[in-house]
């Protein structure tokens, strides 16, 4: 494994992953305001030194509202990791590792969910689940199983390969066995690294979900939901969308940058 | 409300990866009051043009008595014509199509009208005394096996009769005081016969070029969810006599473009792009003043915009539960939050300019202390000042509908939602389109609380709203077993519609808002107009009584 290297934006990337993570663990270190009820706030003020981020449609503090909403953003996207993760990568292993009719059915079903738009398809799931921030979070993850199968199987093949592997098996080694101690360990860490990369693009998707009304019921401050509920107001109240939509872009880039990152570092 | 069979919503647009929301820049100013006469007058009116007019909504059937949805009425009120014209002002009524007002008897169950000669329908079939009757008898009754409700407006129908080629008789089962008024809706406008034989879907969006009227202006073209083109009719001579304007109408013809992006529709009226737009958002209106945008806002004049709260489910039989709800609620607050001057607090049950209005002032007074007592007596506790109340192991957790043709309907529950939170009252807000909302609040499980309003200029509007014949919205009738859960308010509701005098159907109109005031059923937030905007060349615009536009005087300056 090669050094990873700090370049400016990658300790930029951290900085601002680490405020995310702070914020959605302890928002109260970030805002004395409430998230959810606005008291006598005025609607639609805007930002101030008050109200960093002005207020909303009904008179919450939006920046309250984004600092709250971290958790059910990032907690929703570590899910949906979680997710494509655990069974995209049994099933590449497996299929990897199978070759026949095995490999041939798992891989053509991973290539029709890779055929089916991913948008679509989460939205196809959780209108199947209900609606909730769990199963958003779920059907986002199912979008990617595909992806980390592939990536797992393309591993374990070459990794199959390999003399140690041959040598486990004729040592007498099982086949579970051979793929819990062997080709597991060392295929994980090019899928763990997608997996850092996909943090990014699973909030982006889960405030899609969340914005088209199908993620964290109101009044839960859910990222997509804040800047859904704002959209009607872009011509009055810019900051009711534009912010919080910075905030999701700065955290999907920086998670994207620590992916990007680590990945150059194990390849 | 009716059922929408075909509505676009911003995630079917979005789904199809088409939503956009365009960045305006719009300048502020303060607002200031009087703006029905907003839309400027001059003198000579100018022939031709086509108007373009951008709506939120598609609509769903142009079945009159199914027009009560803000999309339908749009075009039925422009393509149909009445009986009688109500004047959105004094409510009078004056002769139309009938030639002069009807000769009503005493018990209010005979109406005859004289019918004005000459009128013809845009399929050249002719306005004869028979098929009147068709129309009525097709109105008053209904016909389940075409899928077509009968017209919530009218009460006690029995049968129409043709006394000669030009006079018809309506006779009804018990009084039916309201019928006149209710032949001057656009739920009364008057069909073809050959349009009266269409089952529900021969009304439904994609056979609009089939329906004929006698209307001003015809429908001439439609692509699905998207547009309606409707065309004046040059040899329309029949307007209500006692209006200055007679012959054709003065636009070439209006242009119905759906949209349901709110961004993309202020966008294209201040672009230049649409001459009008309705459903103004009450944080606009400054803005496009500025820009020199006119602005009309027309009331409703019928049941103010409010929440049901729909007694018969099992948290909110207690009387003291639905008290604590009404008083935990600043309504004040909400509306100084949320909206401007043209949308007036509401005073009582009814709009101020409805027929058969009662003051309540003060009866729907802000006062969570109250609302804290209540509750704990009730036997409703939690621990502490804050989270949810329970009891028997059972939270307090209600769940609202939004009500999606309704100004607002999602921040004025959001502030709902923060103000019962404060008292321990969990609310849950609906989420789902507009059919979705539809199939869901006629579900005592799924909606306790119900956001909506009705327009109608008559008293009969109450009825229209509560009572288990008509849209019942307090879920009274109990569909399984047949039975009222307040049969005396069913009992007051239907003496609205079957006393033979004015003076009469007031006192039973306030006899039955005392009784729903009395209870707690009902907490009303605001006289809910119709706010629309139209570029400086639009003049002349108009609505009906219930702020449905009227395009029969609108014109296009240079």
């Amino acid at each position: 494994m090669n050094q990873v290297r700090l370049t400016p934006t990658a300790v930029l990337a951290g900085v601002v992953a680490l405020l995310a993570v702070l914020a959605a663990v302890f928002p109260f270190l970030f805002t004395g305001e409430n998230p959810t009820d606005g008291g006598d706030t005025a609607a639609l003020l805007s930002p101030s030194l008050q109200h960093w981020f002005g207020t909303d449609q009904i008179g919450r503090d939006v920046f309250a509202r984004v600092v709250y909403g971290a958790s059910h953003s990032l907690l929703a996207a570590l899910v949906a990791v979680g997710v494509g993760l655990v069974v995209g990568t049994v099933l590449g292993l497996v299929a990897g590792t199978r070759p026949g009719a095995l490999d041939d059915a798992l891989m053509r079903v991973v290539d029709v969910l890779l055929s089916i738009p991913a948008l679509l398809l989460s939205l196809t799931i959780v209108i199947l689940l209900g609606f909730g921030t769990i199963n958003a979070a779920i059907a986002v993850g199912v979008t990617s199983i595909a992806l980390f199968a592939r990536l797992a199987r393309s591993q374990s093949v070459s990794i199959g390969r390999s003399d140690y592997v041959a040598a486990a098996y004729g040592t007498g080694g099982t086949y579970w066995n051979v793929l819990r101690r062997h080709i597991l360990p060392n295929a994980v860490s090019p899928v763990l690294s997608l997996a850092v990369l996909q943090i990014g693009s699973a909030i982006l998707q889960i405030s899609t979900l969340g914005f088209l009304g199908y993620g964290t019921p109101p009044p839960t401050p859910e990222w997509g939901l804040v800047i859904s509920e704002g959209r009607d107001y872009v011509a009055t109240a810019w900051w009711i969308t534009v912010l919080p939509g910075a905030v999701i872009m700065a955290v999907v880039m920086a998670t994207h940058k620590i992916g990007s990152t680590l990945r150059e570092a194990t390849a | 409300m009716n059922t929408s069979r075909r509505t676009i919503d911003r995630r079917q647009l979005m789904g199809l990866g088409l939503g956009a929301s365009s960045l305006l820049a719009l300048s502020a100013c303060s607002p200031d009051a009087g703006e029905a006469d907003a839309v400027a007058e001059t003198t000579t009116p100018r022939r031709g043009g086509v108007l373009i007019y951008f709506e939120p909504q598609t609509f769903t059937t142009l079945f009159p008595p199914q027009a009560g949805f803000y999309a339908n009425g749009g075009i039925v009120n422009n393509i149909a014509d009445r009986l009688l014209y109500q004047d959105p002002e004094t409510l009078e009524l004056h002769p139309w199509i009938a030639s002069e007002l009807p000769e009503v008897n005493d018990d209010a169950t005979e109406f005859t009208f004289r019918l004005r000669p000459g009128v013809t329908y845009s399929d050249g079939s002719a306005l004869t005394a028979a098929n009147v009757v068709k129309n009525f008898d097709l109105y008053g009754l209904g016909d389940k096996s075409r899928q077509l409700p009968k017209s919530e407006q009218i009460s006690n129908y029995e049968r129409g009769e043709v006394l000669n080629e030009s006079t018809v008789r309506f006779h009804f089962a018990a009084p039916s005081p309201g019928f006149a008024q209710a032949v001057s809706t656009m739920n009364a406008g008057l069909l073809s016969d050959a349009s009266l034989d269409f089952d529900s879907t021969g009304f439904g969006p994609g056979q609009a070029r089939a329906l004929s009227a006698s209307g001003p202006f015809v429908v001439d073209a439609e692509e699905i969810g998207t547009r309606v083109a409707l065309r004046v009719r040059e040899d329309y001579d029949w307007a209500p006599p006692h209006f200055e304007h007679q012959g054709r109408a003065h636009l070439d013809g209006i242009d119905y473009v759906v949209n349901s992006e709110y961004s993309v529709r202020i966008g294209a009226l201040v672009s230049g792009q649409a001459d009008g737009v309705r459903e103004i958002e009450a944080p606009d209106e400054p803005r496009l003043r500025e820009r020199g945008v006119q602005l009309h806002a027309a009331g409703t004049n019928g049941v103010d915009n409010g929440l049901n709260l729909r007694f018969r489910h099992e948290l909110l039989r207690d009387v003291r539960v639905r008290r604590a709800i009404i008083s935990a609620v600043d309504r004040e607050s909400i509306m100084r939050k949320l909206f401007t001057e043209n949308y007036p607090l509401a005073t009582g049950v009814l709009a101020e300019t409805a027929a058969g209005y009662k003051d309540y002032a003060g009866a729907w007074a802000h006062d969570p202390e109250a609302s804290n007592r209540l509750l704990d007596e009730a036997g409703w506790t939690r621990e502490g000042d804050a989270g949810v109340r329970s009891r028997d192991g059972r939270r307090l957790s209600l769940r609202v509908n939004t009500a999606i043709p309704q100004p607002r309907s999602r921040e004025v529950m959001s502030l709902v939602q923060q103000d019962l939170l404060r008292v321990g009252v969990d609310l849950q807000i609906n989420e789902g389109d507009y059919a979705t909302q539809n199939l869901d609040s006629a579900d005592l499980d799924k909606i306790q609380l119900y956001h909506s309003m009705v327009g109608r200029a008559d008293y009969d509007v109450l009825k229209s709203q509560y009572s288990g014949e008509n849209r019942d919205t307090l879920l009274n009738l109990d569909e399984e077993s047949g039975e009222y859960g307040d049969p005396e308010l069913e009992e007051l509701l239907g003496r609205i519609s079957s006393e033979p005098t004015a003076d009469l159907r007031e006192a039973a109109s306030w006899a039955a808002q005392d009784h729903l005031v009395e209870n707690a059923y009902l907490l009303p937030f605001f006289e809910e107009p119709q706010v629309f905007a139209f570029r400086e060349r639009v003049r002349g615009f108009r609505t009906e009584a219930v702020a449905r536009p009227q395009f029969y005087d609108t014109w296009l300056a240079e």
